[in-house]
């Protein structure tokens, strides 16, 4: 087996051997170009320059990549100084001669060549947590210039970065600030709207009003809610306000008994007010409705808005009481309703008897409200005179506005509030800022400035010369093998054998007469002539065209 | 600097044997080195060739021997020579040699003698072929050359006379070995190969494309005159099998005259 395969590799290279003058044309003559160009070709330089990260936790890791919070800065700060601006601005810096208006193509290629496999290079060494620039170029003072370039717009696209996040972050607080000042304002010139009108009605009233004004606009809270005086008048209005409602309500229902009366007309339903008023459940819902609106008319008194989510609480409360009132109502309507409908079969006498007793409940009720109003002004009387105040119309309007300056005080003293959050908010992140950006001057620091490289690239041209000789051979092997390939005639015994299956007799090594050999080195010699003259050629001529 | 250039290249060729007198001094061809060096490796590749034919077909003997190829210019004329010579070699056996190319005869040219009378004589009975029976030719070797040009070959080929002429010289000798034309280019060598024991057909390696010596195989098939065997010249060996052992020493067992090139 093993001869066998020592065979087969012959066999592979055997075909070269047999035309040894392809493979050697083929490498003198591209051997021989490669070498004139090699002779004058640009060599490359390229310059350098280092950048670290410091100061950044070393000890930080995100992911599971184990990529370190410089590596994160380092790929972003890569990748922002490259972008088409960036690299704007270093051919610039480098090349001010070439502008897009100027010179299209060259400054397109430039610019495709930086950006491109060949143009500036940055390589993030991971162990030494170092940033390396490199520019290859045909000049040295180029390489130079372009990774000088490099490092300036990196340390700019860095701050640039940095104040960018700053300033979107103070910008919104800003803006709050702002919203939240200007309400504040809104109600200073609100109080202070009151207050003036105070101050001027002051020289127009009594004593007693003009204590209580100076009182006000002092900005002292008044005696007159230490004595709960003023929780007493909000009752005192509201109670009133909703015995009113009540008395006009049965007035006009006296109006529609006696009309009704007066027409003939009686209907088969008649609202009767008595029936649920004097329902056990109607009563303590009425109850529950009122202690919860005593409620609200504490937390008023003492201050609270009126859109406080304690008093929208109880006012929620209300709703669902006065929906349950609504159906048993609409309960004893039903039974009602039934009931009355005999009547309805009644002779009108009798429906109109039963108006009649109707009317005359309902002028007692309306006697009744008359008399809660009449007792409720005398209570409020007696205590405003208890309290040392005189009735007038003056005092009410006074400290109607007490109480609203009250409320725009708790309002303002909220708002305050959130305009101090937001101020000490802004602060905060001010020195931040102004932290993040020294911290970002010092974060980059250039280890080694880029120098004019002095040496170019090593190798340049041995590794052309190897790839030129490379590609000749292997050139030379592929024509051999196409020539190979393209004779079909026989060449062994065993080939005829095995062709026309008649054994072979013998077979005859080649004789040569002298003029065959004569003809051959005839030929090897001009090849070989043909060949120096080309190398010669080459060279000489190489200087024109390279 | 020629001479290391020479040393070095000649580590990758093969050994070629170049004649160095293209003419010998009786006239004879250079090449045929069965007679002007016999002891070289080429004269011992015909006597394996001949050794071969002994043992060819043992249970019946070939007598008349029929040499021809698919085209022109591929050695039958030189391996027929050198073969006749190196059979008549053998003491003990009579060996002729008939030049039946008659068309373009060679033999003449190679052995230095007249190309008349000859063969073409005999068939149209101008000549006698006692005259070349009486005595060899070419050392042990008789031979018939071409004789005078015809116009028509094939016919005379064809003729019943051959017939006659096979059994006189059966009786006499031991080998008859007849030298033809080319098989595509005329039907010579298939009309005479009909009435010989043994076609042979030469192949010139590195010359002959295959498909045409498949045809001229094929051709001889059709005509009846099957080769038997085939005999391949100008054969070089690799240069791998070259540096193995045993080649290496059958080439340089026998000293010879030609130089490497």
């Amino acid at each position: 087996m093993e001869k066998e395969k020592a065979i087969d590799v012959y066999e592979m290279i055997g075909f070269v051997l047999r035309h040894p003058w392809i493979l050697v044309s083929s490498v003198v003559i591209i051997m021989s170009t490669v070498s004139a160009q090699v002779d004058y070709m640009d060599l490359l330089y390229e310059a350098e320059g280092l950048i670290s990260f410091e100061g950044a936790s070393e000890e930080e890791t995100y992911s599971k990549r184990d990529l370190s919070a410089n590596e994160i800065k380092a790929n972003a700060i890569m990748q922002r100084t490259l972008v088409s601006g960036n690299v704007e601005k270093i051919m610039t810096k480098v090349w001010p001669d070439v502008t897009e208006s100027g010179d299209p193509e060259r400054y397109d290629r430039l610019h495709k060549r930086l950006r491109g496999q060949n143009g500036i290079k940055m390589n993030y060494n991971k162990r030494s947590d170092i940033l390396e620039i490199s520019y290859r170029d045909t000049d040295p003072n180029i390489c130079r210039k372009v990774v000088e370039a490099t490092i300036s717009a990196l340390e700019e696209e860095n701050k640039t970065a940095v104040r960018k996040k700053i300033e979107t972050g103070l910008g919104f607080l800003r803006e709050q600030g702002r919203y939240y000042k200007k309400i504040i304002n809104d109600i200073e010139s609100k109080i202070a709207a009151i207050i003036t009108v105070l101050k001027e009605k002051a020289n127009s009233v009594g004593k007693k009003e003009r204590l209580l004004i100076s009182e006000i606009t002092d900005g002292v809270n008044t005696s007159l809610l230490e004595q709960g005086a003023m929780l007493k008048m909000a009752q005192y209005e509201e109670k009133t306000f909703e015995l009113n409602m009540q008395l006009l309500e049965a007035e006009k229902k006296k109006e529609n008994l006696e009309e009704m009366l007066a027409s003939g007309e009686f209907p088969a339903t008649i609202k009767t007010e008595q029936d649920h008023r004097g329902d056990t459940y109607v009563e303590e819902y009425s109850k529950m409705i009122a202690e919860k609106q005593l409620g609200i008319t504490n937390l008023r008194a003492q201050g609270y808005l009126a859109a406080h989510p304690e008093i929208a609480k109880l006012k929620k409360v209300i709703e669902a009481l006065k929906d349950l009132i609504e159906n048993r109502a609409q309960e004893l309507e039903g039974e009602s309703l039934i009931r009355l409908s005999d009547m309805a079969g009644m002779a009108g006498k009798e429906a109109a008897a039963e108006v009649k007793v109707q009317i005359r409940q309902t002028e007692l009720e309306i006697d009744t409200l008359k008399d809660k109003i009449d007792m409720l002004n005398e209570q409020y009387r007696e205590q405003t005179q208890a309290a040392d105040i005189a009735e007038t119309p003056e005092m009410r309007e006074i400290s109607a506005q007490a109480a609203r300056i009250n409320e725009l005080r708790k309002e303002l003293e909220i708002n305050n509030g959130y305009y101090d959050n937001i101020r000490k908010q802004t602060e905060e992140k001010e020195l931040k800022s102004r932290m993040e950006e020294a911290e970002a001057g010092v974060n980059i620091v250039v280890i080694e400035r880029p120098r004019v490289p002095t040496d170019p690239l090593p190798f340049q041209r041995q590794q052309r010369l190897l790839i030129g000789l490379v590609f000749s051979v292997f050139i030379g092997i592929s024509i051999a093998y196409v020539i190979e390939s393209l004779d079909n005639s026989i060449r062994s015994a065993s080939e005829l054998r095995e062709l026309l299956r008649a054994p072979v007799l013998g077979s005859i090594d080649r004789i040569s007469t002298l003029r065959e050999h004569a003809a051959k080195s005839f030929r090897r010699r001009a090849i070989m002539l043909f060949l120096a003259g080309f190398f010669i050629f080459s060279r000489i001529f190489g200087r024109f065209l390279f | 600097m020629r001479y290391l250039f020479g040393r070095i290249a000649s580590f990758f060729t093969p050994p070629v044997y170049v004649v160095k007198k293209p003419k010998a001094a009786n006239g004879v061809d250079g090449r045929i080195l069965a007679y002007t060096d016999n002891n070289s490796t080429i004269a011992e590749q015909y006597r394996v060739l001949r050794t071969n034919l002994y043992s060819f077909s043992p249970e019946k003997p070939i007598k008349t021997i029929l040499l021809t190829s698919s085209q022109s210019e591929e050695g039958k004329t030189l391996t027929s020579v050198n073969l006749a010579y190196t059979l008549s070699l053998d003491i003990g056996k009579k060996v002729i040699l008939i030049d039946s190319d008659l068309r373009r005869p060679a033999v003449h040219k190679m052995l230095g003698c007249d190309r008349k009378p000859g063969f073409a004589d005999i068939l149209s009975g101008k000549a006698d072929i006692e005259y070349f029976l009486s005595k060899p030719a070419f050392g042990n070797l008789h031979v018939i050359p071409t004789g005078t040009i015809v116009d028509n070959p094939s016919e005379m080929l064809s003729s019943g006379k051959i017939k006659d002429l096979l059994e006189i010289l059966k009786a006499r000798f031991d080998y008859i070995i007849f030298d033809t034309p080319p098989v595509i280019n005329v039907t010579d060598a298939s009309v005479l190969g009909s009435i010989c024991d043994a076609v042979f057909l030469v192949v010139k390696a590195g010359v002959t494309p295959k498909d045409m010596v498949e045809e001229s195989y094929n051709m001889l098939k059709r005509a009846q005159a099957q080769p038997k065997a085939t005999i391949l010249t100008n054969v070089i060996i690799p240069i791998h099998q070259y540096y193995r052992a045993s080649y290496r020493y059958y080439y340089r067992y026998r000293y010879g005259h030609g130089r490497r090139v």
